[in-house]
């Protein structure tokens, strides 16, 4: 009888089976190699957790301090508005100087009381208000038109120091009562005397006037600009800032005349611009006439200097 | 088939081996999304504070220094409010049948037309009538009313509440305050309240509504009503609508007004709450 593997070929044929050592072999091998491949996927992704873990961590903290600086861009943008609107409300809510307050932040605040009065807080700093008026014929159709006097028969100009940290209240006055145009300036700072003054203007008969007041909150010496052509003339020359301006329209004699009177407040130190406008100026890639940021939120406009290479470009 | 203990420990084992690979894998891809999502929020705000551009970004940040102290101003000036209003609010009693009344000063604090708030010392020996009516008025004119002009109010109006309403006033000190607020949604709300209780709520309704035009009695300092002089009108409020016509074209406007008298009109209550 020939016996093969797992075949009686004598008899009725068998199940090929093999001896039991082979086939535990297979199996281990078989479950070693399975085992090993799925510990090799665990650790894989463990590992790789790991390392998404210290990456998700990195960016978690770098998105933090993203969202904390737009959480706080965002909160100062919304309550500006609203911040300014109130401190002018509040001013307007004065009714003398010994109402203003002292204010913090660095900037000139003035809003308009009745027609021809403003009030107005300068905070540290020394700052003159200057006071322009000129004055002289015009016709009926130009004395309610821009202000403009076409040749000025007069022009006068004063300059008042002002305290730094104080409250201000200034009054232009004309009436019917063929009384001369005067100006009256008082402070609630102790050592300020008053100020009065009277437009070297004989027999100006009083008609009408026009206000245009600024209400406003700013830096001292600040430009509203951001185009380089006003920043190009703001390096030039320091404008102050223009607080308001009135037009009084009457006659001298037989003779129409208009008196326009300008003030503004002018202080020590160079031309500036908010860094919101600042913001406006660098995306319009006018920010070659801005020095670099030295703080208080705000952006200095470089003097022109002659013979200044930028300047010439644009001129 | 059998399956012996050893196979059954080993298959169970593998698994356990798989299902915890598929569950690293899962938290892999979690994790790997979550980075994604992080990574757009992040572009998102680098994108809004520039970080693109260097200088961009710094004057970004600048804004911050800009911006920031207005805050401290306005606290400032909140708080120095309380010093107005306590200074300006003074009235004082001036007789038994003398109503004295006070505008007092009110600081706009929320983007809302601000409250106008009236404080009246009520004479013990006189009736004053508090009332409050609607009526028309000449599109875009505001002008004061005489007190006892009260044969043009109407009780139907596109306000849900028209009245005319009165109450009599308690002697003593009383503070009346009158707020129509911003119209939002074709409705303009309307509230007024003596203290703090309040009097009468009411909306205006009509898809045209956009604002109000207020005019009332000056009082910056006491104003003092004997026996001999008519008690005032307080304020007319004029309902602002959209019109289509020409500006030209004389055309009638919703309005309030709150008015103080001697006599009562035979008018309903206020309605409260």
């Amino acid at each position: 009888m020939m016996i093969h593997e797992g075949i009686d070929i004598d008899n009725e044929p068998v199940e090929p089976t093999r001896p039991n050592g082979l086939r535990r072999i297979i199996g281990i091998s078989l479950f070693l190699g399975l085992a090993m491949s799925l510990l090799i996927t665990v650790g894989y992704f463990a590992a790789h957790r790991r390392t998404l873990q210290r990456e998700i961590s990195g960016r978690i903290e770098e998105r933090d301090q993203l969202q904390a600086i737009t959480d706080r861009l965002s909160a100062a943008e919304s309550q500006a508005e609203s911040d300014k609107r109130i401190v002018l409300n509040l001013l307007g809510l004065c009714r003398s100087v010994e109402d203003i307050p002292d204010l913090p932040g660095g900037r000139i605040v003035a809003a308009r009381k009745e027609a021809g009065t403003i009030c107005m807080y300068v905070p540290d700093g020394r700052h003159t208000l200057e006071i322009q008026s000129e004055w002289g014929p015009a016709s009926r159709k130009q004395k309610f038109a821009s202000g403009e006097i076409p040749g000025a028969a007069g022009v006068k100009t004063w300059h008042v120091p002002l305290l730094p940290c104080s409250g201000y209240w200034l009054t232009l006055r004309a009436d019917r009562s063929e009384e001369p145009i005067q100006w009256e300036l008082t402070s609630n700072h102790s050592s300020f005397e008053r100020k009065q003054e009277t437009l070297p203007l004989e027999g100006f008969q009083y008609r009408g006037s026009s206000y245009s007041v600024d209400s406003t909150v700013q830096f001292p010496n600040q430009v509203k600009a951001f185009l380089a052509k006003d920043l190009e003339q703001a390096s030039r020359t320091l404008e102050g800032v223009r607080l308001m301006s009135t037009t009084f329209n009457g006659s001298v004699g037989d003779e129409n005349y208009a008196v326009k009177t300008t003030v503004r407040l002018r202080s020590e130190g160079p031309a500036c611009i908010s860094a919101s406008d600042a913001l406006r100026a660098f995306i319009l890639k006018s920010d070659e006439y801005l020095l670099p940021y030295e703080g208080d939120g705000k952006y200095v406009i470089r003097r022109a200097q002659p013979g200044d290479d930028v300047m010439k470009q644009v001129d | 088939m059998k399956f012996s203990l050893r196979t059954l420990f080993a298959f169970t084992f593998l698994v356990a081996l798989a299902l915890l690979a598929w569950r690293m894998f899962q938290d892999s891809r979690r994790d790997e999304s979550r980075l994604q999502l992080l990574n757009a929020e992040i572009k998102s705000l680098e994108a809004r504070v520039r970080l693109d551009d260097p200088a961009i970004h710094r004057v970004i940040l600048s804004k911050v220094d800009e911006l920031e102290p207005l805050h401290a101003m306005r606290e400032r000036a909140v708080t120095h409010f309380d010093v107005l209003q306590e200074k300006y609010s003074g009235v004082e009693e001036r007789g038994s049948d003398v109503l004295s009344i006070r505008g007092l000063p009110a600081l706009r604090r929320h983007d809302e037309p601000v409250r106008v708030l009236f404080r009246m010392i009520v004479p013990r020996q006189r009736s004053v009538w508090l009332k409050f009516g609607v009526h028309q008025v000449e599109r875009n004119v505001n002008s004061s009313r005489g007190s006892d002009q009260e044969d043009d109010l109407l009780s139907e109006s596109p306000f849900d509440v028209s009245g005319p309403f009165e109450m009599q006033l308690q002697p003593g000190d009383q503070t009346l305050s009158v707020f129509a607020g911003e119209a939002k949604d074709g409705s303009l709300p309307v509230e007024i309240a003596l203290n703090d209780k309040l009097l009468f709520r009411s909306c205006f309704e009509s898809p045209d509504v956009t604002g109000t035009g207020l005019i009332h009695i000056s009082a910056p300092s006491q104003i003092d009503f004997d026996s001999r002089r008519d008690l005032p009108w307080l304020l007319s409020t004029n309902i602002n609508v959209e019109s289509e016509g020409p500006d030209t074209e004389r055309e009638l406007a919703y309005a309030f007004s709150i008015w103080l008298s001697d006599h009562s009109s035979d008018f309903k209550g206020f309605p409260g709450k």
